[in-house]
């Protein structure tokens, strides 16, 4: 745009250098009085001039046809280009168009996929859930059987310490010197049971 | 390594105790000395201190022997112990040494635990039982326990024949425990 207007200016600037340069010795000719001009020297002055005005306007023209054939060119080019622009342009309204036309079974198509992955999806967590509800359960009866296993024989243990405590205050009162003075006797005579007993087992 | 070398060291002190007959003097003048030896600290340090001359050593010992009236036996057996710089080993000779020697003279070392202190009579029925089984002479020891509350533990060299309430009661818990 700036490129063509800065053409425009200088092809206006040349035309009125040249129309100065044509109107300008009609001019002069209107208004002087008919005394050298027409001598031999003043005709010989009138041609030198009129090479000077060719030469002037031969130089200031010399681009011309250059400058317009270019302009040309840029023109056409812009035209292609235009065309070009507006055939993509139609090309992607048509396609526009076209998806436009699918548009609504693209959508229901999607909506659809959407359904299958959610229900997929809840399924999936439902099956998960289900399997971490049944560990959890186990690992709790594993426990509640650990603890139990653990309090039967805390039980026992304490039975037992209770049942021994209980035989042991019986056996204070029942074990008279008597009573002991037998056993002692019992026991030195199964020494010789022991004895041999022991020696078989080493 | 150690235990080779004390029971050497024992054996030839038994071989000079036998050899003399007072093998029951030699063995009560060894523990007396070894008792004073482990109670008293002063006598430890002279003795295995490599700071106090062997001459030092030696003249405690004689001195430390006449108080104490200790066998000749024990008095030289010492002295090689310190000529060979071998004090700190005195406690394990002591060992060897009962070992040895009761097996020499055929003994037995009994131990003999109860809830109530035993009779005379019940001790000689004990000891004259234990020696026709065992063919040999037993040396006792009489220990009182009243938490075995009734029965009698003896131990005969590394075997217990235990008849105490306390460990039938012990069985019984178990076996209930385990139940």
């Amino acid at each position: 745009m700036i490129q063509s207007t800065r053409n425009l200016v200088n092809s206006i600037a040349r035309f009125t250098v040249a129309f100065f340069l044509f109107a300008a010795p009609v001019l002069a000719q209107e208004a002087a009085k008919p005394k050298l001009e027409d001598s031999p020297t003043g005709q010989v002055f009138r041609w030198i001039n009129f090479v000077l005005v060719v030469v002037i306007l031969l130089y200031l023209f010399k681009g011309a046809p250059s400058y317009f054939r270019g302009h040309a060119e840029e023109i056409s080019q812009k035209i292609a280009e235009g065309a070009r622009a507006r055939e993509a342009a139609e090309q992607r309204r048509a396609e526009a168009k076209a998806k436009l036309a699918t548009i609504d079974a693209e959508v229901a198509k999607i909506r659809e996929e959407a359904k299958k992955a959610l229900a997929l999806e809840t399924e999936r967590i439902k099956v998960q859930a289900k399997s971490e509800a049944e560990m959890i359960e186990r690992a709790a009866q594993a426990e509640i059987a650990a603890t139990e296993h653990a309090a039967r024989l805390e039980l026992r243990i304490l039975a037992a310490k209770m049942a021994i405590e209980r035989a042991e205050a019986l056996l204070k009162q029942e074990l008279q010197p008597k009573v002991e003075t037998d056993r002692f006797f019992n026991f030195v005579a199964s020494m010789a049971v022991l004895m041999g007993k022991q020696q078989a087992k080493n | 390594m150690n235990g080779a070398v004390s029971s050497r060291y024992a054996a030839a002190l038994v071989d000079v105790a036998l050899e003399q007959k007072n093998a029951d003097r030699v063995k009560s003048d060894l523990a007396a000395f070894a008792e004073a030896f482990a109670h008293s600290s002063d006598l430890r340090t002279t003795l295995e201190s490599p700071a106090v001359s062997r001459e030092a050593k030696l003249q405690v010992i004689q001195k430390l022997g006449a108080v104490m009236e200790l066998a000749q036996a024990v008095r030289n057996f010492l002295c090689v112990l310190v000529d060979h710089r071998r004090t700190e080993l005195l406690f394990e000779i002591q060992d060897h040494f009962r070992t040895e020697l009761n097996a020499r003279q055929n003994i037995v070392e009994a131990v003999v635990t109860s809830a109530r202190p035993l009779s005379a009579d019940e001790r000689n029925r004990l000891i004259k039982k234990l020696e026709d089984e065992t063919h040999k002479t037993i040396e006792m020891q009489f220990h009182e326990d009243a938490s075995l509350l009734g029965g009698t533990v003896v131990r005969l060299g590394s075997t217990v024949y235990d008849s105490s309430v306390r460990a039938q009661l012990d069985r019984m818990r178990e076996q209930l425990e385990s139940e």
